[in-house]
Order: structure tokens, then C-alpha cells, then sequence
């Protein structure tokens, strides 16, 4: 068993294998004296070798340290996964994966709207919701709308409606919003990778989505009103696609698409309301 | 030590560092931070400036850390940074930068007769020499096994298998001799580095 001090003069020489440096790591970040002796073994490297220079006393890392408190911690899958080159990502594929995301999204939108339209029968109508108890839901929630309106649920009557979960009130803003006054566009990127143009820029009701393709790949660029968007800032990897998330002001723009992660970040960075 | 299993030690904490652990950068910095002070400071002549300027440049190093794929090595790439962030800190302040940069293969034997400033004090030149003459003079009175296990990793760049083939001796016997070496050189210049 070797000891931290022997650990860190061993990470040094890049002599430790991966759970010793996942060990190693955690004492010295529960260990302030072990990250200074690391700081001194490489000083004591530079002078050795007289390559020390001025700033040998100075230690700036708790400056560093406190100003990246507030930056995105690099997620995980990014980088742990190899390329996968058994698994091209065929543009055909990802087109499909849109359009059928697309599709059940809809799908969605569509029964609750046709929800909601039941909602607004004539009392004279008595509406009567047969729904399998197993397929009741978190997200429905039952609550007493008066008299005029019955639910029964697998053989449970009661004088309830089913009412939308704040979770699906979106798919209601979203309708208020296609049958409602237009918008323009407010948002745009001031840089985009070269061969790429914008072939969609659609309007949504917390935010606008613009879709950018070169004929073979696209990415989209999302931009939400804070506390709209699904994940937090940072990034993320999954089916092929980079995800980058990043606040801009009281919005949230995120990038997805099959490019390398340092163009999503500069994308992102380059989204910018319209002047 | 060679550039090779240096920059093999580096990319062990930068993997580590875009696996979402920030601690690892926190070991990079301090690992770092003189060589980058010292290399701004031929820059920006204010010291406390030079720090200010150093503690950007790696705050730009994190977040571009993601795009570091490990074609050069780190510090070649963190000394590019630190440049650029000397050069625009220079420009903001309406002031020329250099002409002539440093190469990072000469960054640390820089000569002072340079277009760029050698901005050390005679105090911080002072306490330079006296902290490598501690150092040197610890390594000479170090036990024969240990001087020679830290000599041939640090000067030679010999991995710890061909330090124990040269000695022949087991691995970890290397380890714990290189690690004892240092011990004894850190308790000399532990007081010298204290604030």
C-alpha cells in the first residue's frame, strides 16, 4: 500500500495507474498540505534542472481554483467514450431520429389538444374518459372540475376530469402560440462553421430553435428563456451528437449536433439577439 | 526528464480534467503556475500584474481544455495560451507587446540580453539561486541508491522499469527510492517556499 506522498511523487513520473490516481486525487483534494508538496516536488523539479524562474513563492491555483467554481465540470461521457467506429452515424439516420422525434412530439401535442378541445364541450355534455388504470400517470393528476364533467378510470368512477400536469402545459403555451400573433426572429449566430447555412429557424413559445446544414451534416441551436431549458450548463455526448449548454444573459442557448465540441462551444458563444 | 514521459504525466490529469475532474486541473496549475508567471512576467513587467494576467490564462486554458486533443503536448499548448493572453492583456492596455516571442523550447533558458525583459529582481534573483543551490547540494549528500534513482529519472527521463533494469533492483524499490529523494530535498526547501 503506498502512502500519498509517495503516491503524488509516483503521479509525477506518470508512474500511478488509474484507481491510484483516482485515489491519489481525492486525498489531495481533502489534503491541502499534499497539494503543496506536489507544487514543491515540482519546484524542487525546475531548480534541479536551473530552470526555476521568478514566482516560485507565488501560488495563484486558489485564484484559479475559486474563479472556475462557477465554470461547467466537463461531463464524463464526452470523453470516456472511444470513437466508436463500428457505429458510423449515417446522415440518413440522424434525419430520421429528427423526424421521428418530431413526430411522437407531435403526436403529444396532438392529443392534448383534442384534450383540451374536450374541455370545452357544452355542460349540456357529459363527457365520459375511459383510461386503463396502469396507464395513469405521475404526470396526470386528478382534480374536481364541478359536476358537469365525469371520469372513469378502470372501473373507479368519480365526478373528476383529468386535468394537464404542469409538465404538458407547455404543449398548451406552444398551441396558444401557433394559433396566436406571429413573431419574428430575435436571435441569430454570428458565426457558424464553414459550408453551413441556416435552413430553419422556427419559433417557439419560450424561445426559437435554428437548424444549420451543410447538405450532409446540421446542428441546432437552441434558445430558451432561463429556467426553460431541459439540462444544466455544460456538455454532454449522446447517439453521436455533442450537446453544449451555455447561459446568455436570461437565456439559454444549447448546440446539438455531429460537430466537434469546440465548434458547439464557439457556436454557442456566437449566438446573439438580433440588433 | 524528457519531454516524452512529462508530457505522459500531463496528459494523465488533462484526461482526467475533461473526465469532469476539476481537482486535476487544480494539480496542473500548481504545477505550472511558476513557469507561467515567469514566462508572462517577460511580458507584463508588473509583477502582481504578471499574476493577474497568469491566473487568466489559465482560466482560458480550463475552458478550451475540451478542445485539447493532445497533439502537442500540454505545456506547449498552455504556453501558447499564456502568450496570447500576455500579448491582449498588453493591447488592452494600449501597450505594444514584443516583437520577438519566446520559444517554448527556450522558454526557460531565456537570455537576459533578450529583447524581452528578464524582469527579475535582484532579491528574486537572490532567492532563485539560493533555492537551487539548497536543492543541489541535497541531491549530493542524498544516499548513493536515491541520488542515482532521482538523477537518472529527472536528468535522464528513464521510466521506473529501466531505472530498476540500471539498478537492478525491483520497481517499487525505484519508486521509494525517488520518492525518498524528494522527501529529503522538499524538507529543505519547504521552509524556503513558505509565505
Amino acid at each position: 500500500m503506498h502512502t500519498a506522498n509517495d503516491s503524488i511523487s509516483a503521479l509525477m513520473d506518470g508512474e500511478v495507474g488509474e484507481f491510484e490516481l483516482r485515489r491519489t486525487l481525492e486525498q489531495v483534494a481533502d489534503d491541502p498540505e499534499l497539494a503543496q508538496q506536489w507544487r514543491r516536488y515540482h519546484v524542487a523539479r525546475s531548480a534541479l534542472k536551473g530552470e526555476a524562474q521568478a514566482g516560485l513563492k507565488v501560488d495563484i491555483s486558489a485564484g484559479v481554483m475559486s474563479a472556475l467554481e462557477q465554470e461547467p465540470v466537463y461531463h464524463p461521457s464526452v470523453y470516456d467514450r472511444e470513437p466508436d467506429a463500428a457505429k458510423p452515424q449515417k446522415p440518413v439516420s440522424r434525419w430520421w431520429r429528427s423526424v421521428s422525434s418530431m413526430a411522437v412530439a407531435a403526436s403529444v401535442t396532438a392529443v392534448v389538444i383534442l384534450g383540451a378541445g374536450n374541455f370545452s364541450e357544452s355542460p349540456s355534455q357529459t363527457p365520459n374518459f375511459y383510461l386503463p388504470g396502469s396507464s395513469v400517470s405521475g404526470d396526470l393528476m386528478r382534480t374536481n372540475l364541478g359536476r358537469s364533467t365525469q371520469a372513469t378510470v378502470a372501473g373507479y368512477e368519480s365526478p373528476d376530469v383529468i386535468r394537464l400536469s404542469d409538465g404538458l402545459k407547455k404543449y398548451i403555451d406552444q398551441h396558444q402560440h401557433l394559433v396566436g400573433a406571429q413573431r419574428v426572429p430575435q436571435w441569430s449566430t454570428r458565426w457558424m462553421p464553414e459550408g453551413y447555412s441556416i435552413v430553419r429557424h422556427e419559433l417557439l413559445p419560450h424561445g426559437e430553435v435554428m437548424v444549420f446544414a451543410n447538405g450532409r451534416d446540421a446542428f441546432s441551436v437552441s434558445v430558451e428563456e432561463l429556467g426553460h431549458q431541459s439540462l444544466p450548463e455544460g456538455v454532454a455526448q449522446a447517439d453521436g451528437y455533442i450537446a453544449v449548454g451555455k447561459r446568455r444573459g436570461d437565456h439559454f442557448v444549447t448546440v446539438v449536433g455531429d460537430v466537434p465540441l469546440m465548434i458547439a462551444d464557439r457556436i454557442a458563444s456566437a449566438v446573439q439577439p438580433e440588433q | 526528464m524528457s519531454n516524452e514521459s512529462q508530457a505522459a504525466s500531463d496528459q494523465v490529469l488533462v484526461k482526467r480534467v475533461q473526465a469532469g475532474d476539476k481537482q486535476a486541473f487544480d494539480l496542473l496549475v500548481k504545477q505550472y503556475q511558476h513557469k507561467i508567471i515567469g514566462l508572462i512576467g517577460r511580458y507584463v513587467y508588473d509583477p502582481h500584474e504578471a499574476m493577474d494576467v497568469a491566473q487568466e490564462a489559465f482560466i482560458k486554458a480550463y475552458r478550451a481544455l475540451p478542445g485539447f486533443r493532445g497533439d502537442s503536448a500540454f505545456y506547449t499548448w498552455l504556453y501558447r495560451i499564456a502568450i496570447n493572453t500576455a500579448k491582449n492583456h498588453l493591447v488592452s492596455r494600449s501597450r505594444r507587446p514584443p516583437d520577438v516571442d519566446v520559444d517554448v523550447d527556450d522558454a526557460h533558458y531565456i537570455d537576459t540580453d533578450s529583447e524581452l525583459r528578464d524582469l527579475e529582481s535582484p532579491e528574486r534573483a537572490l532567492y532563485r539561486d539560493e533555492l537551487e543551490r539548497v536543492v543541489k547540494t541535497t541531491l549530493d549528500r542524498l544516499p548513493e541508491d536515491l541520488r542515482v534513482a532521482l538523477t537518472l529519472r529527472e536528468f535522464e527521463g528513464m521510466s521506473y522499469e529501466d531505472i530498476a533494469n540500471v539498478m537492478d533492483c525491483p520497481v517499487g524499490t525505484v519508486r521509494s527510492r525517488i520518492f525518498r529523494a524528494r522527501e529529503a530535498i522538499d524538507k529543505e526547501i519547504a521552509p524556503l517556499l513558505a509565505n
